[in-house]
């Protein structure tokens, strides 16, 4: 038990990174196109805005 | 040999992955960042007497460069340094006799959301002093260790910092703090100090000179506060590196309701590994700490309770306090604290038996997961692109009979049909070799921050009145009206040219002569 005990952490840290990855990569692909859509509609399109908060 | 190779590497397989765009021709223009072919070596542009001087000496060195390399050389230069010396400065200094721990300092200080977000803002020269902060302290360092020649490591890295005042000061700071100063000899520490705030010189005596005001808006503070992006609000997006201003600058990822969890797992690695700096070097520890803690709450100030009011006050008061404003780039030795102590606690905790491999590898990819859209250019986002042919014509008759130029639509920065809908500093005062006047007040959403520019003002009164503008121009000293083709106007901007005579009409620029009769549109 205690020699399969870093195994065992270890793969608890991995899926744990590796589920944090897939949601930060899910909302970056659907963040990119809101993104885009926001480049020409929304405030930023007005001429000389330097970015919004 | 392998040891010795492998940080390198690792360094250059960071650049790589978030530079990949930068293989394409062309410049990437994102906000402040703006390279053009060959800029001018041309006074305003490297001793500004109408504006503070945000960007002295770093035109200047630009200017200089296009002597001898086109602009789309230098930007990939620069920016490929910026990430080697950071992966490479942070890994060196981590105190420790293992690879794999360098590494992971190496890969996490190129990868912290700071790094991105001042890399999508345009702000390479910030990022020069971000990236020798780890070798300016290592070089300190040295000298508390007694050795002489990491004098020369101290100002060449201070100098590689000071191309901006944030970064001069930021670099001052750092080796007031960490300087040997009781240590022989005595004039070792000092001339440290004096060489590194010589460095300094050139932006203090550029804005002491400066016909500028020198205070700024209070409404500053508030556009330019670091910004929550999370559940955690702005304390937990600078906890993890991040928080800067612009919504739009801020990578998808940060804005996951589980980034908080990324960055309390760093916070737990580092607090796990600030144990072995302490016992290490315990005083890069307590000096990085106090650097680090300092510039966190400065970072914080403006939305701290009660920092707000004192923040407007100081910078609409005290010239030159609106350095302090964009609060949220002063994190960088927070950063730098927080990415060694997260590699220790790795290598801590691999010592435990917990698996040291696994875990040191895990630690190293950690970054990378936490922010996996900067990879590839932040997924494009830096992609180059180039310039009209409209440049280059306007440029080159402008350069035949130079005179003072007005850029309109009257504004600091353009959203270019070209760019990719990218917002970016109108680069026609660097592209021109001639003065040319924009707008200096900053739009930030709705709100406008005041500029200091004393003539941009006459020519905001100029344009309100809806007249003909030849007269309050000429009387400007303007010879020249460049009208460019932007997002979100009408294909060019309609403003009384009567007076003026049409010299170049393309599609994404318009060239006005002044002292013409005819009515152009």
């Amino acid at each position: 038990m205690r020699k399969a005990l870093p195994l065992v952490l270890a793969g608890v840290v991995a899926l744990a990174l590796g589920l944090i990855g897939s949601v930060a990569v899910a909302s970056t692909l659907t963040g990119s196109s809101s993104e885009a859509a926001k480049s020409v509609t929304g405030t930023d399109a007005a001429p000389g805005v330097y970015g919004t908060r | 040999m392998r040891d010795r190779l492998a940080l390198p590497l690792v360094a250059l397989a960071v650049t790589l992955a978030v530079l990949a765009p930068l293989a394409a021709p062309g410049y990437v223009l994102s906000y402040d960042m703006v390279f053009v072919p060959r800029q001018p070596l041309r006074a305003d542009l490297i001793w500004p007497t109408a504006t503070l001087p945000r960007a002295v000496p770093l035109d200047a060195l630009v200017s200089l460069s296009a002597t001898v390399a086109p602009g789309w050389l230098v930007q990939r230069i620069v920016l490929a340094a910026i990430l080697l010396l950071a992966a490479i400065g942070a890994g060196r200094l981590l105190p420790t006799g293992r690879l794999l721990p360098r590494l992971v300092a190496a890969v996490g200080y190129a990868w912290t959301p700071y790094l991105a977000e001042r890399l999508l803002i345009g702000q390479w020269g910030l990022l020069l002093a971000y990236a020798s902060l780890p070798w300016l302290i290592s070089a300190a360092l040295r000298l508390r260790d007694g050795d002489r020649r990491a004098l020369r490591g101290v100002l060449g890295f201070g100098a590689l910092a000071a191309v901006t005042p944030t970064g001069g000061l930021i670099a001052l700071v750092t080796v007031l703090i960490l300087l040997p100063w009781r240590a022989r000899p005595r004039w070792l520490a000092g001339a440290a100090a004096g060489g590194v705030a010589l460095l300094n010189a050139p932006w203090v005596i550029a804005g002491l000179l400066t016909g500028a005001d020198g205070r700024s808006d209070p409404a500053g503070v508030a556009a330019f506060a670091a910004r929550g992006t999370d559940w955690t609000g702005p304390l937990g997006a600078l906890a993890g590196t991040g928080g800067i201003w612009n919504a739009r600058t801020t990578l998808p990822s940060r804005e996951s309701s589980l980034a908080p969890f990324g960055t309390l797992l760093l916070l737990a690695l580092a607090g796990y590994g600030w144990r072995l700096l302490r016992e290490r070097r315990p005083d890069l520890a307590t000096r990085l700490g106090i650097l680090a803690g300092a510039g966190f709450v400065l970072s914080a100030l403006a939305v701290l309770p009660g920092g707000t009011g004192g923040l407007e006050w100081l910078v609409a008061h005290v010239p030159g306090t609106g350095v302090l404003r964009d609060g949220q780039k002063l994190l960088m030795p927070y950063a730098l604290l927080l990415v060694l102590c997260v590699a220790l606690g790795a290598e801590r905790l691999g010592d435990r038996g917990l698996g040291r491999r696994p875990i040191l590898i895990g630690a190293l990819l950690l970054p990378v997961v936490l922010l996996p859209d900067l990879a590839g250019g932040a997924f494009g986002r830096l992609r180059p692109v180039s310039y009209p042919a409209d440049f280059a014509a306007v440029a080159a008759r402008i350069d035949r009979e130079p005179g003072l130029v007005l850029s309109l639509p009257f504004a600091a920065y353009r959203t270019y049909p070209w760019n990719a809908g990218r917002t970016v500093l109108d680069p026609l005062p660097r592209y021109v070799d001639a003065e040319v006047l924009v707008d200096d007040r900053l739009r930030v959403g709705d709100l406008v921050v005041r500029g200091e520019d004393r003539r941009a003002g006459a020519v905001r009164r100029a344009l309100a009145t809806d007249g003909p503008l030849a007269e309050p121009l000429a009387g400007l000293g303007v010879r020249w009206v460049v009208v460019q083709r932007v997002v979100g106007a009408a294909a060019f901007p309609a403003v009384n040219l009567t007076g003026f005579r049409l010299v170049h009409s393309g599609a994404d620029l318009q060239l006005f002569e002044i002292g013409s009769s005819q009515s152009s549109y």
